[in-house]
């Protein structure tokens, strides 16, 4: 046994050896497969690692990336914000033609949309200045620019239009002090002619003034001026409109009361020319009386040249007559105590009849009347009077037209209205007289005129009971050609 | 008690007097009650103008409460805009109001205020807080101020106008006084229910990073590196030479914070980049994981959609949305796109609001107990119905 010993001994070391070494082998590979994974891990740690720097890299690129978009955006944004305001402000300060109202629409959010907190503008009335309109601007700067020095600044700015208050002139450089603001522009209100006053956009918290922000205050102080200058014209417009308004009214006045009495002189007329032409037909028939029967030989025979004369006499006698018949009859009308007796009758008929009366002096001098007629035409009228009416127009017409001519009457319906034309192929009406020529004793110029014997009256008493008939008339002419009188008269005479 | 019953009337009129008139007789016509608890006013006239408001309110409406608010653009419905005015009144609902000046220590003056108006709704169910306010001071001691009084989880919605940053007129309205820097508010005691969203819509970018310190609302180092050198990473050397370029990329850009098992980065805009190289947020810090965030205007836009369809009140009465201006800045003319796309998710309710430069809201309806939020370049969305 004690022989096995060291054999023993040396296969068990051989073994614990063996095994150990095995072991040494197993845990170094192990050991290799350890640090293996662990170089992976620490592989994907880093890799991981360069993950996070690489997105935290990205984040920074990002970041800076929207930062300047940011400022970008935030610039539109704010340049968008102040055309809105202008544009807002510019709307309110052309609505209001009201100087007091036109202040209201400069609102503060609007001056903050500006990129501004404060506000001051200042108005020059005649030789002062007056605040018109303030928003955070300290009291005593205001008293202090309406006062002596306000009108200093006011020449200043308008020779420079805008400045910041950096560019304030060593006169001028305390009112920074006074304005109790960080920074501010002040701008003149300028017109055409003058500065209207000033206008002062400031930052109580901001030292810094936009980009931009001259150009702002420019267009807001132009729109201000141009609002200002619209609202003195409008008040000049109005003025003068008002004044214009007095005095037509005044003039109308004056006219009313000429006319009233007018009205009263032409009444006054008729009364007279009633009362005389009365007072003349009585002795006038007398008159007309004996020299008919003087003419008729009733009381004994005439010698040739007295009886002439005679004659003469009962003729002139009858002009008279017709013309204070025909006068009277006017002023009748005119005075409104003619009564006016309105019936129903066939228009077609009372022409008819009336053409009958001239067939005797159509003959003579050879005329043919040629009558435009409907079969019939019913219209409410005083009967006796158009009867009158167109006789006086076919007897002018038969009057002025040379023999062997034509004349025509028209009659047609329009709507509710009748008209009725009387036409000659006579020696016509100059134009200047065409208006006058419904005037009483108004006698048309031509050479046949002076011929033919008339009243004057014959046209003026037609017209009036045309007028009394609310109708119109009126005569269309061409010298040489021919006149056309024209009359409408309502079918129907309510009232 | 009564139905409660929400009226809702608006007017474009420049006209303020014409204005009132035209919402008041709408806003009448719409309700049956003869008594309003509360008229909530938004509006956009200026001081002198403002005057001319109460006469109309009190003749036509006369409410037992009226609270108001100026902003720089209004929203009713589909419509956005900048002068005019908007009437909602509330009857048959247990409302109290209250107002209070904010010119000396704004973290006390604010929680005096909600003690004060605690102690008249004593003993009663309360159920949200709506206010409105403006002040110079912190925006988080205010809201810290609210809180002490409110707790962190009640229910707070409203709007606020912080003088550094949005230094033109704002004003308050409280019955007839009118208040320039203060609070004015009203605490709902009746049973209303009340969704209150907040959300943004802006998108993640880039790398997930790791505040390393920080300490309430300022943010020291990220990734081992001075806070601001995240923003260098992206924007180069000039966010630290230019406060101005800094200010325009933060609101542009907002951090994001993430949290476990919510989808929505809430962002956040640092307000001051300090010498040290720490940015300053406008509330605390939420979580320690922050990316970049980039306004993407069809996100932007399906983010008000999405938050109407998380909303757990069915058949609301009426919504009121409180929107920031930088969203509104960023969408600008695509901003009615993102009022119609509202509009459609909420159907026939009523749409009202406006766009404010900072609003408050409650954070927790997000399901994150994380208490109240502001909201600088987010919105706010209010449901409300009767239970």
């Amino acid at each position: 046994m004690e022989f096995f010993k060291p054999i023993l001994s040396s296969n068990v070391s051989l073994f614990l050896l063996l095994n150990s070494l095995g072991a040494i082998i197993l845990l170094a590979l192990f050991a290799l497969k350890k640090i293996d994974k662990i170089k992976k891990l620490e592989k994907e740690i880093r890799r991981l690692e360069n993950n996070l720097k690489e997105m935290d890299e990205q984040a920074k690129i990002i970041v800076k990336t929207d930062s300047e978009l940011s400022m970008i955006q935030e610039e539109l944004d704010r340049k968008v914000t102040t055309l809105l305001a202008l544009q807002r402000l510019s709307q309110n300060l052309t609505s209001s033609l009201d100087e007091e109202k036109l202040f209201l629409g400069i609102r503060e959010d609007l001056i903050s949309d500006l990129g501004f907190s404060s506000c001051l503008i200042v108005l020059k009335k005649q030789d002062s200045l007056m605040v018109k309109f303030s928003l955070e601007i300290e009291e005593d700067f205001k008293k202090l620019l309406i006062s002596r020095e306000g009108l200093d600044f006011l020449e200043f700015l308008s020779k420079r239009r805008i400045i910041s208050y950096k560019e304030l002139s060593s006169e001028f450089i305390y009112l920074k002090e006074k304005s109790g603001l960080k920074s501010f522009l002040a701008s003149s209100i300028q017109a055409k002619e003058a500065p209207l006053g000033f206008l002062i956009l400031g930052n109580k918290f901001s030292e810094e003034i936009p980009g931009g922000a001259k150009e702002t205050v420019e267009i807001f102080s132009t729109q201000l001026a141009q609002s200002l200058e619209s609202i003195s014209l409008f008040e000049e417009l109005y003025n003068s409109q008002r004044e214009l308004e007095d005095r037509v009214k005044e003039r109308t006045r004056s006219l009313q009361e000429a006319l009233e009495k007018i009205e009263k002189i032409s009444r006054l007329k008729s009364e007279f020319v009633s009362a005389v032409s009365h007072e003349f037909r009585t002795p006038l028939t007398s008159i007309k009386g004996y020299a008919s029967l003087l003419v008729q030989e009733k009381f004994g025979a005439l010698p040739g040249e007295v009886k002439l004369r005679l004659q003469r006499i009962n003729q002139q006698a009858d002009i008279l007559v017709n013309m204070i018949n025909e006068l009277l009859d006017i002023a009748r009308i005119e005075s409104g105590r003619t009564k006016i007796e309105i019936q129903k009758i066939d228009l077609v008929e009372l022409i008819k009849r009336v053409r009958d009366y001239f067939y005797p002096q159509l003959k003579e001098k050879n005329l043919q009347l040629i009558l435009n007629l409907p079969s019939s035409l019913f219209i409410e009228v005083d009967k006796s009077l158009i009867e009158r009416a167109f006789i006086n127009l076919l007897s002018n017409a038969i009057k002025f037209t040379p023999q062997n001519r034509n004349i025509q009457v028209n009659l047609k319906k329009e709507d509710n209205f009748v008209e009725v034309s009387v036409k000659d192929q006579g020696v016509g009406i100059p134009p200047q007289d065409l208006e006058n020529i419904f005037k009483e004793f108004y006698r048309a110029e031509n050479p046949l005129q002076k011929e033919t014997k008339g009243t004057g009256l014959g046209l003026s008493l037609v017209r009036n009971i045309i007028k009394a008939h609310k109708g119109e008339i009126w005569a269309e002419s061409k010298l040489g050609e021919g006149s056309n009188f024209i009359f409408r008269l309502p079918l129907t005479q309510n009232n | 008690m009564a139905k409660i019953e929400i009226g809702v009337g608006f007017s474009k009129n420049p006209d303020i007097e014409e204005a009132v008139k035209e919402a008041s007789v709408k806003l009448r016509s719409e309700i049956f009650s003869p008594k309003i608890d509360l008229c909530l006013i938004f509006f956009n006239f200026s001081e002198r103008e403002i005057k001319k408001l109460f006469f109309n309110i009190k003749r036509i409406l006369n409410p037992s409460l009226t609270i108001g608010f100026s902003l720089p653009l209004l929203i009713a419905e589909e419509e956005i805009f900048s002068k005019g005015l908007i009437l909602v009144s509330f009857s048959n609902t247990e409302v109290t109001g209250g107002c209070s000046h904010l010119t000396g220590n704004i973290l006390e003056e604010a929680e005096k205020f909600i003690w004060r108006l605690l102690r008249v709704a004593k003993g009663k169910k309360r159920e949200f807080f709506l206010c409105f306010a403006n002040f110079s001071q912190a925006p988080l001691d205010f809201l810290r101020g609210l809180e002490r009084g409110l707790g962190r989880s009640f229910p707070l919605v409203g709007m606020f106008s912080w003088k550094e940053v949005n230094p033109s007129s704002c004003f308050l309205l409280y019955n007839e006084e009118v208040l320039k820097e203060g609070i004015v508010g009203a605490l709902f005691l009746d049973n209303l229910e009340i969704f209150s969203g907040i959300d943004s819509g802006f998108s993640p970018l880039g790398r997930e990073a790791k505040i390393d310190s920080f300490s309430k609302d300022t943010i020291y180092r990220i990734d081992g590196f001075p806070a601001i050198e995240f923003y260098k990473n992206y924007f180069g050397e000039k966010v630290k030479e230019s406060s101005e370029y800094f200010q325009r990329v933060s609101l542009r850009y907002p951090l994001g914070f993430k949290f476990e098992n919510f989808p929505n980065y809430i962002i956040s805009s640092p307000i001051k980049l300090n010498p040290d190289g720490s940015l300053k947020l406008l509330k605390e810090v939420l979580s320690t994981e922050v990316r970049i965030t980039i306004p993407l205007r069809e996100k932007l836009i399906n983010s008000v959609e999405g938050m109407v369809k998380k909303a757990k009140v069915k058949n609301p009465r009426i919504a009121i949305f409180f929107d920031s201006f930088v969203r509104y800045k960023f969408l600008k003319f695509f901003y009615t796109s993102q009022l119609r796309a509202l509009k459609n998710a909420l159907g026939d309710v009523p749409l009202v609001g406006g766009i404010s430069f900072y609003h408050l809201g409650l954070l927790s309806s997000l399901d994150l107990d994380l208490g109240h939020f502001i909201g600088e370049n987010s919105f706010s969305l209010l449901l409300l119905r009767e239970k």
